[in-house]
């Protein structure tokens, strides 16, 4: 079973991503890919407040492919913490996803820590972009990892083109964190990641449908593990975290 | 027929590096047959030294590798001085810019007389693209605007970006640039690079490893995986490189 730990549908006019559920799952079945973690490019509360009916729509259309992700701003406070609660009691959301290039707030600020705390309540891991830009920097959400320690949360991209060192030393100090390999172009670093902090820490992940399904697919395959690691990686490890 | 676009050659100051020779085997490995080879910023800062290094290994291996000059702008009327020595005289194919290693931004007026003599010889530019600050792509195309007539190649597809807000940007200087070409390595976006063939045609985009930053057997199939016609893959894959390096 191969398990995308990243992924997205939306359709957002304003920066011409206009990616439905049907372009995501036309992709999944050409690369083989079995589920994916779904998230919009909307954060909530916000400019679209219908995403996550959207997402529970294109769940319910795909119940055995897709699996929700509340995709959160924490500017608006204790109703981004009521979204959250919605999208958990109401939908059954199995995730939140930070994307703080998109809202500017750092990530240990006081507002996104009381979520990813309420996140830890229900036991559901909490996704971080974390690459090269201001606000999504490894070592800024490290920060909010130590004021929540016992929240599970992702490093999306394994730190990007440049912050790769930073990410690995967190997975490997950290019991609760986690990365995936979407987008970021170096393999050795998923090695890396599997010898310093365990393969049980890294999630294969796409970023679909921007990317290149079967890029992403051999990323994974280039890095070296062993086949039971490799299995871990490509959805092992997802499924544990998310109870599936 | 497959070229590398962009590949470093020797030990570089910050760390990684290649020899010629192992150069070789790698693109044995992958299937690349030749590589158009770029000097890296080496450990006595000499860059002269590096194109001579370059200039050596395209004379030991003539049917393997195309050589480009690398030059620091900030050394003013010494790096035209080398551009003579080591593309007018040891006929190195064209010339390559770091903004990041130098540290200079590209649409620094200290950049224009290297144009300039791109332009009088003939020579493609490379430009190391996407570095925050001195390569953004929109810098990349207020400097190739200027200069119509020379063809400017952006490596990493003009974004080192993953949050994707880049992507507008560098795809808009390729739309208002007709003479600026996309390397691909690193380029995580399959559909900005459908997107280039489609609505910019099939001469805009070359093949690019990059190594030693970036992987070839991973960076190769950004291109020959990709949802483009077998022209278009052709073309990426050495077509464009060749008509560039004439």
């Amino acid at each position: 079973m191969i398990i995308d730990a990243h992924a997205h549908i939306d359709e957002v006019q304003a920066l011409g991503w206009i990616d439905p559920p049907e372009k995501l799952v036309s992709l999944m079945d050409k690369a083989g890919i079995d589920k994916a973690v779904v998230a919009t490019y909307a954060n909530l509360p916000g400019f679209n407040p219908t995403a996550m009916e959207y997402v529970a729509n294109a769940v319910n259309k795909y119940p055995e492919r897709l699996i929700p992700y509340v995709r959160l701003d924490p500017w608006y406070g204790d109703r981004a913490i009521e979204v959250l609660v919605e999208a958990v009691e109401k939908f059954n959301f199995k995730g939140v996803k930070f994307h703080p290039v998109h809202y500017t707030l750092h990530p240990y600020g006081e507002q996104t820590v009381n979520i990813i705390k309420k996140a830890a309540d229900y036991d559901i891991p909490v996704m971080f972009h974390c690459s090269d830009e201001e606000m999504s920097l490894p070592l800024q959400i490290e920060l909010a990892v130590k004021k929540v320690p016992e929240a599970k949360v992702i490093c999306a991209h394994l730190g990007g083109y440049f912050h790769n060192n930073d990410v690995v030393r967190m997975a490997a100090t950290y019991e609760n964190l986690y990365v995936d390999t979407c987008e970021f172009p170096y393999p050795k670093y998923i090695k890396k990641v599997v010898e310093q902090a365990g393969a049980e820490k890294v999630l294969f992940g796409t970023d679909l449908p921007t990317t290149n399904p079967f890029v992403e697919m051999e990323k994974i395959k280039l890095a070296g593990v062993t086949e039971e690691q490799e299995k871990m990686i490509f959805g092992g490890n997802i499924a544990r975290i998310l109870k599936l | 027929m497959v070229i590398d676009g962009h590949v470093h050659v020797g030990q570089s100051l910050y760390g990684l590096g290649v020899t010629p020779e192992q150069l070789l085997q790698v693109m044995d490995e992958v299937g690349i047959n030749k590589s158009v080879i770029v000097p890296v910023k080496p450990r006595d800062y000499d860059l002269s030294k590096a194109n001579s290094y370059v200039a050596q290994a395209v004379r030991d291996y003539p049917d393997k590798f195309i050589g480009v000059a690398r030059i620091d702008p900030w050394l003013g009327n010494d790096a035209i001085e080398e551009l003579e020595r080591a593309c007018l005289y040891q006929k190195l194919k064209g010339i390559a810019l770091h903004p990041w290693e130098e540290n200079f931004q590209i649409n620094n007026p200290i950049v224009f007389p290297i144009m300039d003599f791109a332009e009088r010889n003939k020579l493609p530019v490379v430009i190391e693209g996407g570095y925050p600050h001195v390569s953004h792509p929109l810098q990349i195309a207020d400097l190739a605007r200027r200069y119509p007539k020379v063809t400017v190649v952006m490596t990493n597809g003009g974004e080192l970006d993953l949050s994707g807000f880049t992507r507008g940007d560098a795809h808009t200087a390729m739309k208002l640039c007709p003479n600026l070409i996309m390397g691909t390595s690193g380029l995580c976006s399959h559909e900005r690079l459908v997107d280039t063939v489609n609505q910019l045609g099939p001469n805009r985009v070359i093949f690019e490893s990059h190594l030693p930053m970036m992987e070839p057997s991973l960076e190769i199939l950004r291109i020959t995986r990709a949802s483009i016609s077998e022209e278009a893959k052709e073309a990426a894959l050495s077509g464009n490189a060749l008509r560039i390096y004439s």
